[in-house]
């Protein structure tokens, strides 16, 4: 199970909750969930909100980041950051 | 009781105002607030009207909006409702036109950037794209103008849906006579006098700014260009200059009356270097005789002076009266066909976009 912390501005997406779980599996039974099928399944789930985190290809959009463990996905690999068990995703949009 | 409704699409937000038997307009509260609002139509031909609203959320991407309320609710496709197909590599910037086809009940038309058509065939609420014209020889030799590479204008036949013409900046008037399976350029007689003598008239590369189609005569249609203003008698096979006798024939909106022949509106700037009305006044240009002569139009508008643009979708005229919104947030209408102008609003965000109808 992985969970998105939405900010407000994300909300209105998922009937103004705080947060959403979605289901996310590895590749392979030895093989930790991603951040890419964990947008995988919230694409399934909550396609309005997916949409708006990431462009019709699956890019997370420029001024998205999303944090896992207080680090930048971008760093850890992006769409192929490792997922420990229960994790939580924070979302955040740029500030301007 | 007559109701008429004007949809004004700024940079942050839409604003929905109504009118009872010619009365004021009244502005209802913003909606889509700190949400760009490009495109807007009012689609009266079912009983029960649709208002589309194309909207950029800034960070997360653009969408489409359908409201059959209205305005009081909207809604959304469960899917991306504009999207390109994967192979194209390319994303979707912005929504700059929907107009609801005048012969086909269920079909909206989308000018994205970049340059793209899309077609929708649910009432605006999902769309596809326009394969010929993406995969036109001419497309990867279009160029980007100064608002980005958009296709900003979408002219339907009023009777024959297999003809139809669209406009990218900076590409031209692309014409269709098979319902979209194939495109010609059609911009002859369209000058380009920043290019070298005797080359100034290619086939493409224009940077038409709007292009509006007579209400009576269906090969007829105005041109407003970067550089001049330009009448067609057959459906862009061929364009006439128009705009000599203008104090400027820079521009970006052009309209055409919705039921007088041959007479149509601009709202000439100085230049492409200065883009503010020239001598600082909003001054409507009208012709009655299909761009033969010109009449300045500005009783009711501010005195001036003013320095704001008028761009190219933020005039627009329907029964509901002639309308035009400027960058700095007002929008003015006349329901004399231009004779004389009222203040509809002010203060609201840069206006990039009218529409309205009487409902």
């Amino acid at each position: 199970m992985v969970v998105f912390v939405l900010p407000s501005t994300l909300r209105r997406w998922v009937s103004g909750r705080t947060e959403v779980k979605v289901f996310a599996v590895g590749a392979d039974r030895d093989s930790p969930p991603t951040l890419g099928s964990a947008l995988e399944s919230l694409r399934r789930a909550h396609p309005l909100l997916e949409e708006r985190l990431r462009d019709e290809y699956g890019r997370i959009r420029r001024h998205i980041s999303m944090f896992v463990c207080g680090e930048n996905a971008r760093g850890l690999g992006g769409l192929d950051c490792a997922l420990p068990p229960g994790a939580e995703v924070y979302v955040l949009p740029a500030l301007t | 009781m007559t109701d008429a409704l004007l949809a004004i699409g700024t940079r942050k937000g839409l604003f929905l105002a109504r009118s009872r038997d010619g009365g004021p307009f009244e502005i209802e509260p913003i909606q889509f607030s700190t949400v760009a609002v490009p495109s807007v139509a009012v689609d009266t031909r079912a009983p029960a009207p649709r208002l589309l609203a194309g909207i950029e959320y800034g960070h997360f991407g653009p969408s489409v909006m359908y409201s059959d309320d209205l305005g009081r609710t909207w809604s959304e496709a469960e899917r991306p409702p504009i999207a390109f197909p994967e192979k194209t590599e390319t994303t979707l910037t912005r929504v700059w036109q929907l107009v609801p086809s005048p012969s086909e009940p269920d079909v909206v038309w989308a000018g994205v950037e970049p340059g793209a058509l899309f077609r929708s065939e649910d009432r605006g609420v999902t769309y596809q794209l326009v394969e010929a014209l993406w995969e036109h020889p001419h497309r990867p030799r279009w160029v980007p103008g100064g608002g980005g590479l958009c296709l900003h204008t979408i002219v339907c036949h009023p009777t024959d849906p297999r003809t139809m013409g669209v406009a990218i900046s900076t590409g031209g008037f692309y014409r269709t006579s098979d319902g979209g399976l194939s495109w010609e350029a059609a911009n002859q007689g369209i000058r380009a006098p920043f290019l070298p003598e005797g080359q100034q008239y290619p086939e493409f590369g224009h940077c038409v700014h709007k292009v509006a189609p007579d209400p009576v005569d269906p090969e007829r249609l105005y041109l407003q260009h970067h550089f001049g203003v330009y009448r067609s008698d057959d459906f862009g096979g061929a364009w006439h200059d128009i705009g000599s006798s203008l104090p400027s024939d820079f521009g970006f909106p052009v309209v055409a009356h919705p039921t007088r022949p041959d007479t149509l509106y601009v709202l000439p700037l100085h230049a492409d270097m200065d883009r503010t009305p020239v001598g600082h006044r909003y001054r409507v240009h009208r012709s009655d005789d299909a761009g033969g002569t010109w009449r300045a139009l500005d009783r009711g508008l501010p005195e001036g002076p003013v320095h704001a643009a008028v761009l190219r979708d933020a005039m627009t005229m329907s029964e509901a009266g002639l309308f035009f919104g400027t960058r700095d947030g007002e929008v003015h209408c006349s329901r004399d066909d231009g004779e004389s102008w009222t203040l509809v609003a002010r203060h609201l965000p840069d206006v990039l976009t009218v529409r309205a109808a009487v409902l």
